[in-house]
């Protein structure tokens, strides 16, 4: 499914609301829901933010990985997403801003099994490599904190991680600013 | 460094290179002394890489020998940026003018950093794709000068500054290591920004070689509408009124009595007779929105005092119409003065207060002052225009600048809203900048520079 939104004037939005539909529909549409006003779109989005109560409505924990890949390799991004799940017995869930490649990928995991966090780090481990391989980033939008701190190296070059250091040296020679994480 | 000594160290240098890339003939040196600003300064040598690889051997050598190197474009920069003011190498990327890739599906242009900046966006546009950012020195500046000096032009109001379409770079740091921050993803949170650190950085912190630039669908449509009015204050209440229609156009440029005088007698223009503002307001998009959305323009921007308006509908329609815009250079230039380009940027809601300002300037330092720019986001050229056969014109024309950026620094505005410090504006930089802060981009310049060799003379 996709949501698309039009803002600006009402005539304008009206006719190229109907250009996009015209430019969607396309052989395989399941359904085309349309809302024209806030009100309307304010409905339209709720669907979206269900997507997050509902992943957790399984009673799984979720990883919600940012990753951003280019914006060509959307259908590369899904079915590599379900080779995931397949390779390591984890359901894997994607929604996110297909416009501009900022994908969440969202790894669920039975936190009552065994083995859970290994298997988790696995299928990341897995991820990263393959969104890196193909010029894509580990985060697009929420940032590295300790979460993917593991996959800094990963994903910046030595080269690159010296100039983060230079950097912080410069700014904050003592090191006393947000230690321990990725620089 | 002595001069028998860097001469030697150049020849040792010309040897690690390959033929042609290492330049000492005087013809050479003096065609990249300077830029489109006043001021010139012989380099020892220049450098005309023709490989990444080449230019991290220019800078492993000079780091290790601490010779001075001063990165330089298309040398079409407005402030002498590029004047390698203690001499050393002029490292010129004009040999890297290859663009690499334009990507349909990623929206994304890999180019290098010699690349003209029309001649990329003539290959994307031949692909219905959109590199935004348009400085009037298009045809000649090169993307990799736009990105040093973070340029911008009028569509900027709209679709933001080249720092705006930096998703990734290839640079060459002043110790020879290459390094790529950034990516070719259109977000991107991995770390700190160092891509951007690049932006705007003058060739001071290091030497852009490859850039990954963001491309948006192009918009097929254009429409176009000049307004002239008989006061500043009607110019700038029309401005008001299209922002409150919530219409955001792709540019609006505002031109003052004293300009649009000169462009009347260069152009013979009977519209322009009378005229003590105008304003020019550009739409692009879809076409029956831009139609539309030009007429209510046009409601909201023709007020009392209006003198003339002027519909141009499709692009060509809307070039004719800022063919005028681009006189206003030239018929300053008719004035047979010298025009002292200022590119200042004030808050918004400052414009006739700017205008008002400027006259009382002509006034109290006896040289006709030229407003016109981007009324948009502020950025007004200040045009102090001096005549260099009168004697003391100098000092007439520094003490009108001191008066002018004191008064924009204490609006909250700035010295430059996109050409950059340069030479030409250094001498305000600490008027501009607190002591902290001038501290700080020390701090980070000795971080990337330890040696201080990357366009020294300058800002930091
Ligand atoms: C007629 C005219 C109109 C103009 N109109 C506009 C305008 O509308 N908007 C605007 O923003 N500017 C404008 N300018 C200013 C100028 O064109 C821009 O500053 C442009 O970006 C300069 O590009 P360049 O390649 O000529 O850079 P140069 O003049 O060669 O260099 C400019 C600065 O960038 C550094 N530099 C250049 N290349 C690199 C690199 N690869 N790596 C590191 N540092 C580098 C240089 O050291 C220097 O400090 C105009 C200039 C002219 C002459």
């Amino acid at each position: 499914m996709i949501i698309v939104e039009l803002d600006g004037q009402e005539r304008s939005v009206r006719a190229e609301l109907r250009a996009v539909e015209q430019a969607a529909w396309l052989p395989g549409t399941r359904f085309v829901q349309r809302a024209l006003g806030a009100e309307a779109c304010e409905r339209v989005w709720q669907v979206r933010r269900e997507f997050s109560y509902s992943l957790r409505d399984t009673g799984l924990t979720k990883l919600n990985e940012d990753i951003a890949a280019p914006r060509s390799r959307l259908v590369d991004l899904f079915e590599f997403a379900q080779g995931l799940q397949q390779r390591h017995g984890l359901p894997v869930a994607c929604f996110g801003h297909a416009g501009d490649g900022n994908i969440h990928v969202n790894v669920m995991v039975d936190e009552t099994q065994p083995g859970w966090r290994e298997r988790s780090e696995a299928a990341l481990d897995d991820l990263f490599g393959q969104v890196i391989a193909w010029g894509g980033v580990i985060t697009g939008e929420h940032g590295v904190g300790l979460a993917k701190k593991r996959w800094f190296p990963l994903a910046v070059s030595p080269e690159l991680r010296t100039l983060h250091r230079a950097v912080k040296r410069a700014l904050d020679p003592r090191g006393i600013l947000n230690p321990g994480k990725f620089v | 460094m002595r001069t028998d000594r860097l001469a030697s160290a150049l020849t040792d240098l010309k040897s690690r290179l390959k033929p042609g890339e290492l330049r000492l003939d005087a013809r050479t040196l003096a065609a990249h002394a300077g830029d489109r600003w006043f001021a010139s300064h012989l380099p020892d040598a220049v450098a005309l890489p023709r490989s990444t690889a080449a230019v991290s051997t220019v800078l492993r050598f000079a780091h290790e020998n601490r010779i001075p190197v001063t990165a330089r474009g298309a040398g079409h920069g407005y402030v002498g940026g590029c004047v390698p003011q203690q001499g050393g190498i002029a490292l010129s990327l004009a040999r890297l003018n290859r663009i690499k890739e334009v990507h349909e599906g990623d929206f994304v242009a890999v180019v290098q950093s010699g690349v003209r900046t029309q001649a990329l966006q003539d290959a994307v546009e031949a692909r219905h794709l959109f590199y935004p950012p348009d400085p009037a020195s298009r045809a000649d500046c090169s993307i990799g000068g736009n990105i040093a000096t973070n340029a911008g032009g009028p569509r900027c109001l709209k679709y933001g500054v080249t720092r705006d379409y930096v998703l990734g770079l290839e640079a060459v740091l002043a110790d020879g290591t290459v390094v790529r921050p950034g990516s070719r993803t259109h977000k991107n949170k991995t770390g700190f920004e160092l891509a951007r650190l690049f932006v705007g950085s003058e060739g001071l912190l290091g030497v852009v070689t490859e850039a990954t630039l963001k491309l948006l669908p192009l918009p097929p449509y254009r429409g176009c509408l000049a307004v002239g009015y008989d006061a500043a204050p009607v110019a700038a209440a029309a401005i008001n009124a299209v922002f409150a229609a919530g219409i955001l156009p792709c540019a609006l440029e505002v031109a003052d009595g004293f300009t649009l005088a000169a462009a009347r007698k260069r152009t013979g223009s009977r519209q322009l007779e009378g005229c003590e503002a105008m304003i020019i307001v550009e739409l692009d998009g879809q076409e029956r929105s831009v139609r539309a959305e030009l007429r209510a323009v046009e409601q909201a921007a023709r007020l009392p005092g209006t003198r003339f308006v002027q519909r141009a509908l499709g692009a060509e329609a809307c070039e004719r119409v800022w063919q005028v815009r681009r006189e206003f250079s030239y018929s300053l230039r008719d004035t047979g003065l010298t025009k002292l380009n200022e590119d200042i940027a004030v808050p918004r809601s400052r414009l006739v207060d700017l205008f008002e300002f400027a006259q009382g300037l002509q006034q109290r330092h006896g040289l006709p002052v030229a407003c016109f720019g981007h009324a948009g986001d502020g950025n007004i050229h200040v045009n102090v225009m001096v005549d260099e056969t009168q004697p003391g014109w100098r000092e007439r024309s520094e003490a009108a600048l001191d008066d002018l950026f004191g008064q924009v620094i204490a609006w909250g505005g700035v010295i430059t809203g996109e050409h950059g410090v340069g030479l030409a504006k250094k001498r305000w930089f600490p008027l501009a900048v607190s002591p902290e802060l001038r501290t700080l981009h020390r701090a980070v310049k000795r971080a990337l520079d330890p040696r201080g060799i990357l366009n020294p003379g300058k800002f930091v």
